[in-house]
């Protein structure tokens, strides 16, 4: 199977779909659902000659024919077993098995509202246009189920959602998506964590939109440490109004091929954005980070810190832009993306860009890639640690610089004992 | 001499474009458009040999199956390559010593502040002049004979040295490169050719100045600069040309090859005519310059300072191949107005201990936009390879826009490479500084352009800094306040 043959099933599935179910439960969007089918017609998949998708080829992705139609879905209380990622995680309480969401015990002030039950009440499409890109289209077309969070008031607790895939025999095209609120002076704890269940290849095409109002604070953290050879692509819009602060971690760790698309806007005056990535490839991996921040309006900041391992034969790709709008003064933009390169046969590829429109602003970007310090390794070494030893703790220090500020202990601590664990280091030398 | 300066000096200084003049010169123009019978008019006018009409037409052929380039950040309307004249010359040629040259043409080199004259010794430039598509003088070709130096037009290089010509033109930038690339390769007229024997230091500056004078016409250059073994020559190229409401086209391909241990600098100081206040008129410069350091320890730097034009679209690179070459690139474009610019370099790792840096300095004023992008490509086979990249951008205002768009794309765990870049305004402490001590704000500005340049314009050679610091001051003329 190829692109093209992939385009035209999922279109046929698109028919057959609006068929069987008669326009229920997709009613209330279906105007919109079609709009997505056109775009997603018109745009086709994206080819390393798209300069969006230079440095990482889906050709060995888009090779399946995915199915998208729901497969019998796994009970969810027996997933927690079947997931070994989930151990030493905190409890979930939102899943999203192939797209449809079955709520737990959620904290009490976080409403909790679904596609299926809200209907025309959820909004879609307010952040990320459904016809501004290959998969968010998709994603527009075909998602089962939307779920819809919103904070009111400080809520302490973490929120967690498993974004689960479960193939059931046949290669599965899953498109989970999340509708994101965080209320006036809210503060909001979430997690969000990729993962799959089953031997047959799948593809997770995950998007969220997520809308922080006045004063509202949002730390989120993406926990892409799936242990299969499976794909996934997310697309996250956000959109910050006057003094709202966003915190973002990305942990990419798994799968074979992960690509991940941040989109922010900062349209009130006094915003703040903070994104961080902690990257880390093997094997064949292909991991590519996409950023976007738009600085629309004056007295923003952002900053973006990612720290990129590429080992044996992997890829990390690093595509960071920072664009300030004319008339959007006093910006202050910070971006940087460090990168070291252990494997003659790895590659990492960094694209970080400043496009600017106004005058009074301070933008910096930099961009690093080399081998571990030599310097340094002399150093632990002089002190008799051994050099395997030695390599581990630099590598080690090197990637958790990127979770330095995340304030939760417990992910902080798993996240650390993964990277550790990549990087050959015997866990009871993090204490 | 001295006097002579401070002329060039004063007309260079005065605000709007000084060399915006037509100079009356009889042409040979060809018949407007493009097709195969116009590449065997340029090819018969030119009195080429058989192979260099093949040449020509492939790349012709290649041409019509390629596409514009859309990537840059530039907007331009469509160009109608079938409505200009690919060839011009001017009608007296075949001149044997420079006092036969066209006076007009010689009054309006003049004008210009280019040394053609023989007797401005002084000036110890050896210059190469070309005007629309044709070389018209080339100075101080015996001296360098001597040395056993070739500095000729490209023309004349085609007929006697076809050897050197047939080796190395399109080795670096062959006609399948880009869509400038092969319509310059299908129409190219003139251009300078330098060879520079083993172990020869070239004791001058060897210049070329390129003018486009008719109307309606493009200017498609090649030139060809060879290093051979331990060789060294410094090259500075200037341009310009009339106020036109008309926007003009200049696509030229520049090839370096430098040999073991070869240097080769290669100077520009770009001020083509950028177009009025409005934005009308102007010339595209979409040019592809390229070197390639093919033996061991060469080095190939190229300095830009880049001030005219409508539109730029160029990026001098530099492929190296050979253990341990240098590639070194230095950039200061300027844009006012309503020019555009979309200007970088790439640097090509290939061999082991390959080493680049990269200095850009863009500066953006009234409603232009400026953008730096490069590409840093280090091969799995380029050991220990270093690159450090620095590119800052200066706005003035608040309409125009200042981009960097760096591709970084490294294989080699043993390769080490750097980028930076910032953007920031004039600072309104700096320009205090400055008016407290009796600087009017122009020339405040002027300044601390200047000195944010400085890293650059450094690296220019003497005759080219001055000129250089002063097209600076008047480019930006009128943008402050």
């Amino acid at each position: 199977m190829n692109a093209a043959e992939l385009q035209s099933s999922l279109v046929a599935s698109f028919r057959r779909l609006e068929q069987e179910q008669n326009h229920r439960p997709w009613s209330p969007h279906h105007p919109l659902r079609r709009r997505a089918l056109e775009a997603f017609q018109q745009l086709g998949f994206p080819t390393t000659r798209h300069e969006d998708w230079k440095y990482t080829s889906l050709a060995p992705v888009l090779r399946y024919p995915y199915r998208v139609e729901l497969p019998p879905l796994p009970e969810p209380a027996a997933l927690g077993a079947q997931l070994p990622a989930l151990h030493g995680m905190p409890p979930v309480q939102l899943w999203l098995l192939n797209g449809l969401a079955h709520p737990e015990q959620l904290p009490a002030q976080v409403r909790f509202a679904s596609f299926q039950t809200a209907g025309d009440s959820v909004p879609v499409g307010h952040i990320l246009p459904v016809d501004s890109e290959t998969f968010v289209a998709l994603n527009t077309a075909f998602a089962p189920d939307v779920a819809v969070l919103s904070w009111r008031g400080h809520v302490p607790e973490l929120c967690h959602v498993a974004v689960v895939t479960a193939p059931h025999g046949e290669p599965q095209l899953a498109h989970p998506r999340l509708s994101i609120t965080v209320e006036p002076h809210a503060r909001a704890h979430l997690l969000v964590g990729f993962h799959t269940a089953g031997q047959a290849p799948c593809l997770t095409n995950f998007v969220a939109e997520v809308s922080l109002a006045e004063h509202a604070q949002l730390d989120l953290v993406l926990w892409q440490t799936d242990p299969h050879d499976t794909f996934l692509i997310t697309t996250i819009g956000v959109e910050l109004a006057r003094s709202a602060r966003l915190r973002v971690w990305t942990v990419a760790l798994g799968g074979a091929l992960l690509r991940n698309n941040l989109y922010i806007r900062l349209v009130g005056p006094g915003a703040d954005a903070q994104l961080f990535g902690a990257t880390m490839v093997t094997g064949r991996q292909v991991i590519d980070h996409r950023t976007l921040v738009e600085h629309r309006v004056e007295q923003c900041t952002s900053n973006q810190l990612y720290k990129s391992v590429a080992e044996q034969e992997g890829t990390v790709t690093f595509t960071g832009r920072i664009h300030v709008y004319p008339g959007a003064q006093k910006t202050n933009a910070y971006q940087s993306h460090r990168a070291l390169l252990l494997s003659p046969k790895a590659t990492v590829n960094a694209r970080p860009q400043l496009e600017i429109y106004a005058d009074d602003v301070r933008c910096t970007h930099g961009a690093t890639t080399g081998a571990l310090d030599e310097d340094a390794l002399f150093y632990l070494r002089s002190r008799g640690i051994p050099e395997s030893r030695a390599r581990a703790l630099l590598l080690h220090a090197f990637v958790h610089e990127a979770l330095e500020l995340l304030p939760e202990e417990q992910l902080r601590q798993r996240a650390d004992e993964l990277i550790a664990e990549r990087a050959h280091l015997p866990a009871e030398s993090l204490s | 001499m001295a006097v002579q300066q401070d002329d060039i000096l004063q007309q260079v200084t005065s605000a709007e474009y000084k060399y915006g003049f037509v100079a009356p010169i009889e042409e040979e123009i060809a018949p407007i458009g493009l097709n195969e019978e116009i590449i065997r008019y340029i090819w018969e006018r030119k009195g080429e040999p058989e192979w260099m009409l093949e040449w020509r037409l492939r790349a012709y052929r290649h041409w019509k199956t390629m596409q514009e380039p859309r990537w840059a950040k530039v907007v331009y309307p469509p160009i109608d390559y079938q409505g200009i004249s690919y060839y011009a010359a001017p009608k007296k040629r075949h001149v044997r010593s420079l006092d036969e040259i066209d006076p007009e043409i010689r009054r309006m080199f003049e004008k210009l502040g280019i040394p053609l004259e023989e007797q401005k010794l002084l000036a110890g430039v050896a210059v190469d002049a070309v005007l629309d598509s044709a070389s018209v003088a080339t100075t101080f070709k015996e001296k360098l004979a001597e040395l056993g130096i070739i500095f000729c037009s490209m023309s004349e290089a085609i007929q006697k040295y076809p050897e050197l010509v047939q080796k190395y033109l399109g080795s670096v930038v062959p006609y399948t490169d880009n869509f400038f690339a092969a319509l310059n390769s299908a129409v190219f007229s003139d251009g300078s050719f330098v060879y520079v024997p083993p172990g020869v230091r070239c004791p001058m500056e060897l210049s070329t100045y390129f003018r486009i004078n008719a109307a309606r016409t493009g200017q498609f250059e090649r030139t060809l600069i060879i290093a051979d073994e331990g060789s060294y020559v410094s090259y500075l190229e200037g341009c310009t040309a009339p106020m036109r409401d008309e926007h003009q086209l200049h696509a030229a391909v520049v090839e370096l090859i430098a040999l073991d241990g070869a240097e080769i600098k290669y100077s520009t100081v770009q001020n083509w005519y950028p177009g009025d206040r409005e934005g009308r008129g102007g010339i595209y410069n979409f040019v592809t310059k390229r070197g390639i350091c093919l033996g061991k320890e060469s080095k190939i730097s190229w300095t830009q300072v880049e001030t005219g034009s409508a539109i730029t679209w160029k990026y001098p690179s530099v492929i190296l191949k050979g253990e341990g070459s240098v590639g070194e690139f230095y950039s200061v474009a300027v844009t006012n107005n309503f020019q555009q610019a979309d200007t970088g370099t790439k640097m090509i790792h290939i061999g082991r201990h390959t080493r680049s840096r990269i200095v850009s300095k863009g500066i953006a004023a009234g409603r232009s936009s400026n953008t730096y992008r490069g590409l840093v490509r280090i091969l799995r086979s380029a050991d220990h390879a270093r690159n450090y990249t620095q590119c800052d951008s200066l706005l003035i205002g608040s309409s125009c826009g200042a981009h960097t768009f760096p591709y970084i794309e490294v294989l080699n765990p043993t390769a080490v490479t750097e980028h930076e870049a910032t953007t920031s305004k004039i600072g309104e402490d700096m320009l205090f500084y400055c008016r407290q001590r009796g600087i009017s704000e122009e020339d405040a500005v002027a300044l601390i352009v200047n000195g944010y340049c400085r890293e650059v314009l450094s690296h220019l050679p003497m005759e080219f800094a001055v000129e250089a610091q002063k097209l600076l001051a008047i480019s930006l003329e009128g943008s402050v306040g």
